[in-house]
């Protein structure tokens, strides 16, 4: 069997997708393994449960006294998992589904409760997606952020109705969307030209009926009916009869049943994760072969994540470097409107995995590196509502927008993002030498080795943080910016830490192809 | 790919700042304008539950109100009572936490509440067959849809970045400015780009020695040979521009007291050092409009505690607003509003309340025409005139007429159907309380 990744470009290219970054010789690896023997080695690995390590950082630092589980050590979990974790494609998946499945900050919903949420997705990143839907419905943690926890059937005494809040954006974000989708992602219009809603508002209440009577058992465990609170007669949602007398698990399995088995779901989500692992624009074509696959892996099995995955990071559309052209046509075009840009969070773990940076301390929390300097409008499982920190298809305001093309990342490039982001990286950078047993450290010796031989050193940085892919335009601009600094007798601490810096604000670091 | 000495193009690495340089030499201007006017809209995200926000206080209004919302009802004796009837004679009341802002309404008569509006693409109530807007109750949908005009959605541009498309009024910051994200609502065709800035003014990048400045000035420059890193170098370049424009303009601000310590209260606290600093030489403004943003209002559970958190924090910031800019001497000139996805529905949930339709405006500002509230309340019964489904309320005051009577009071002089294309379908263009 022949490789798709058979050069050392697009293996570059193939591990900023499919991880937090390349790291050590990640690379080089997967070249000499080829990609089916690295999915096979990655989708059999042990996962890296953050919920352990959280605990753990707590058990560390908790003196009794105070808050016990804070979101810095959920954050801490998160990071050190990001940055130094083996099964970096399992973590990539399930960081892209806590964006699709959003669950963020809320009362009640506990650090040591919501770090349970993600591990869910973690466990599940590789397995079907019929079960994530379940999971994440009768988690406790989505029960309380979407308030299906409690939710009761009419009561004519108080007038109180279901909570239609979880029904509805079980729909519009988790399963369906807005509009009835073609097989290429775009979508369907009737006879007038109009798009066709997936559901109306009267199977929103419905459906809300259908999910009524979860409440919390434990906080961490599957939420349980309340038969009581359960509406037991008739529902007719989407046309679907829902007998009168179904239990609220046979009520909810026929539901999911229904929505993971609807044409839009293969589509919408297939989008989706195309979306958060490989580039902004996916062609329709791409588009299609994803949603192909999420319906059958090959084998008769819908919406097998192993199979979608592969279909999206392996599609020949990435390797040729296409991307959809918008309003614009033409092959070029296509090729310009490649990639995405990364998310902050993404920048900060490539960055991190490219320093190889560590723990002073492993036994307690890492840092205080989420809080520290100001937000960079990103933390895990911290999206200001369950429309993520972006929407899929925001267009900004100028090229995107007039060409009908999406950069969905860029909502977060405000001011103030963009000043705390560089502020972040360049306190890592200055880090190397930072001995505080509750900060991070990188160990800079390949890089004394190099500085003073220009033209290594900037092959080193290539390597290093851009996977071999940084522009000639960039190598020039550092050489003379090394030259100079030599010429003004700068020190070699001084010229490396500068040169992180530049590396760091770079366009070419910021986006990936 | 590997580089070496022979092909590089020499640039030489000493890239100035020179566009950075002389503006703290920059000087205020000294021409105060009267022909200025600002206008701030005050997003309540998530849908704002307008119908505990503002209550009827007469009896008959009031136990109707109660009888529906039962559990989710405001206590008529913790109500504030405002003073003004509706225009079908209803009088009104404010909820608790909002005290502050009352005596503005009440005593002072530069605010008052826009009664029962709501995203419309044509009238509603009394008819049995009629067009709604697309995608209602969905909260991103109808975000958009209030920054682009209701039968507009899928438009590129928002309504007050078009009315502001011919003004070229400015130096170097734009007069639309977003103290949140970038937003839709300030989009226009022209080259008048929205100015996004954060709550609490600039920032600052750490130890940017002349080397780190001239990477970031290289970046900002270079050729890319791709939309997003090419985009990505000018928004860097406008960011870091603007944040240094921006820190000028701040510096020769003073710091005003009053504001809450809330992030609504610093977003609106900018705002106003903005205002004081219009004429400013890197603004030199004769029109503002500004965006400020507040989060939280889906209260589908735990409303009554959230929803009384979220309402003090926008009346202690709008009535510490107001008594700036009054003091400011540009009470009429000022005007500021609040708008929010849509109101919620009468019949509660559990312990919240659900997505609705028609929700209260709150206007403020000398120019707005108080001592009376506009619209008319609504019959809450289910299956009433107003009921479109189970406590859902139709709206009567449409979004764009609401939006269209600011646009205008703003001087868009153009035909206002322009901006709104559902109000063709409406008897008036506009209302009558600015």
């Amino acid at each position: 069997m022949s490789n798709i990744i058979n050069n050392r470009e697009e293996a570059a290219k193939f591990i900023f997708r499919a991880t937090f970054g390349p790291k050590g010789s990640d690379i080089d690896n997967l070249v000499a393994m080829g990609e089916e023997a690295w999915f096979d080695q990655q989708f059999n690995l042990e996962p890296s449960l953050h919920t352990p390590l959280m605990r753990a950082y707590s058990a560390a630092s908790y003196t009794g006294k105070g808050v016990e589980f804070s979101k810095e050590q959920r954050y801490s979990a998160w990071f050190n998992i990001g940055i130094t974790g083996a099964d970096q494609l399992r973590q990539r998946t399930a960081f892209a589904l806590s964006q699709i499945f959003v669950v963020g900050p809320a009362p009640k919903v506990f650090p040591h409760y919501a770090v349970e949420y993600y591990d869910i997705l973690v466990r599940n990143s590789f397995g079907n997606v019929r079960d994530i839907l379940e999971a994440i419905t009768l988690s406790p943690v989505m029960g309380k952020y979407l308030s299906l926890a409690n939710s009761k059937k009419h009561d004519p005494l108080t007038n109180s109705y279901p909570d239609e809040n979880f029904a509805r954006e079980l729909m519009q974000l988790f399963t369906l969307g807005l509009n009835k989708l073609n097989m290429d992602g775009s979508e369907k219009l009737d006879a007038d030209g109009n798009t066709i809603a997936t559901y109306s508002q009267n199977d929103i209440e419905e459906l809300a009926r259908v999910l009524t009577g979860w409440r919390l058992d434990t906080n961490i465990t599957p939420m349980k009916q309340l038969t009581k609170y359960h509406d037991y007669d008739e529902k007719v949602v989407w046309g679907q009869v829902f007998p009168a007398g179904q239990t609220g698990y046979e009520d909810l399995t026929q539901a999911l049943d229904f929505l993971f088995n609807h044409s839009n779901t293969a589509i919408f989500l297939s989008k989706l994760l195309i979306k958060r692992l490989t580039i902004s624009n996916p062609t329709p074509g791409y588009i299609r072969r994803v949603a192909r696959v999420f319906r059958d892996n090959g084998f008769g099995v819908r919406g097998d994540m192993k199979a979608i995955i592969k279909a999206i990071l392996l599609d020949r559309s990435l390797t040729d470097g296409h991307a959809d052209s918008g309003t614009e046509t033409g092959n070029s075009s296509k090729k310009y409107h490649f990639g995405k840009a990364k998310e902050p969070l993404i920048v900060l773990t490539n960055f991190c995995r490219a320093l190889d940076v560590t723990s002073n301390d492993p036994s307690r929390w890492w840092d205080v590196f989420m809080l520290s300097q100001g937000g960079v409008g990103q933390a895990p499982l911290f999206a200001e509502s369950v429309f993520n920190f972006y929407e899929p298809d925001y267009a900004p305001e100028g090229e995107f927008s007039e060409k009908g093309l999406t950069a969905p990342e860029f909502t977060l490039f405000t001011m103030e993002n963009l000043i705390n982001l560089s502020n972040k990286l360049w306190k890592r950078i200055q880090s190397w030498d930072n001995d505080k047993t509750t900060s991070w450290s990188w160990n800079k010796t390949i890089h004394d080795n190099a500085i003073n031989e220009p033209l290594t050193y900037i092959e080193l940085i290539n390597d290093v943080f851009y996977g071999g892919l940084m522009s000639e335009q960039l190598q020039s601009y550092m050489l003379n910016m090394l030259d100079d600094m030599t010429i003004r007798g700068l020190s070699d601490d001084k010229k490396i830490e500068e040169a992180l810096f530049v590396v760091q604000c770079s366009p070419e670091f910021r986006c990936q192809e | 790919m590997k580089i070496s000495r022979r092909n590089f193009i020499k640039t030489s690495a000493a890239v100035s700042a020179t566009s950075l340089a002389g503006l703290s030499s920059i000087k205020l201007a000294h021409a105060a304008s009267q022909d200025y006017k600002a206008m701030v809209c005050l997003y309540m995200a998530g849908g704002n539950d307008a119908y505990n926000m503002v209550v009827p206080h007469s009896e008959q209004q009031y136990a109707q109100y109660q009888g529906i919302r039962t559990h989710m009802a405001i206590a008529h004796n913790e109500l504030i009572p405002l003073g003004i009837k509706t225009d079908n004679a209803v009088d009104l009341a404010l909820h608790p936490a909002m005290s502050s802002i009352a005596n503005i309404i009440r005593d002072e008569g530069d605010a008052t509440v826009l009664v029962n509006t709501g995203q419309l693409v044509e009238p509603v109530v009394g008819k049995s067959a009629f067009t709604v807007p697309d995608k209602l109750m969905s909260h991103n949908s109808q975000t958009i849809m209030a920054q682009t005009g209701s039968d507009d959605l899928s438009s590129e541009f928002g309504w007050a970045g078009r009315m502001l498309e011919n003004n070229n009024d400015f130096v170097a910051i734009p007069p639309l400015m977003s103290l949140d994200k970038e937003r839709k609502w300030l989009r226009n065709p022209s080259s008048i780009k929205q100015f996004v800035l954060t709550s609490n003014g600039a920032g600052k990048f750490f130890n940017l020695t002349s080397d780190k400045l001239n990477g970031l000035v290289h970046h900002m420059d270079a050729a890319y040979d791709n939309i997003f890193t090419d985009n990505y170098a000018k928004v860097m370049k406008a960011t870091f521009h603007k944040n240094e424009e921006l820190k000028t303009v701040l510096s020769t601000a003073p710091s005003f007291d009053g504001f809450p310590d809330t992030k609504l209260g610093s977003s609106l606290h900018t705002v106003a050092q903005l205002i004081d600093a219009r004429n400013h030489s890197l603004m030199g403004h004769k029109r503002q409009v500004f965006f400020v943003n507040i989060g939280g209002f889906d209260t589908h559970e735990d409303q009554l505690p959230k929803h009384a958190s979220l309402l003090e924090q926008v009346s202690d910031a709008m009535a510490a607003f107001y008594q700036e800019i009054k003091r400011q001497g540009l009470s009429e000139q000022v005007t500021t509003f609040t708008m929010s996805d849509f109101g919620r529905r009468i019949s509660p949930n559990a312990t919240g309340t659900d997505h609705g339709w028609a929700g209260h405006q709150i206007v403020m500002g000398g120019a707005v025409k108080g001592g009376k509230a506009y619209g008319n309340w609504p019959d809450l019964s289910i299956g009433g005139d107003f009921d479109y489904n189970n406590g859902r309320i139709k709206p009567e005051l449409a979004t764009d007429q609401v939006n269209a009577s600011l646009a205008k009071w703003f001087g868009y002089n153009e035909n206002l159907e322009n901006l709104f294309s559902s109000l063709s379908n409406f008897q008036e263009n506009t209302i009558d309380f600015i």
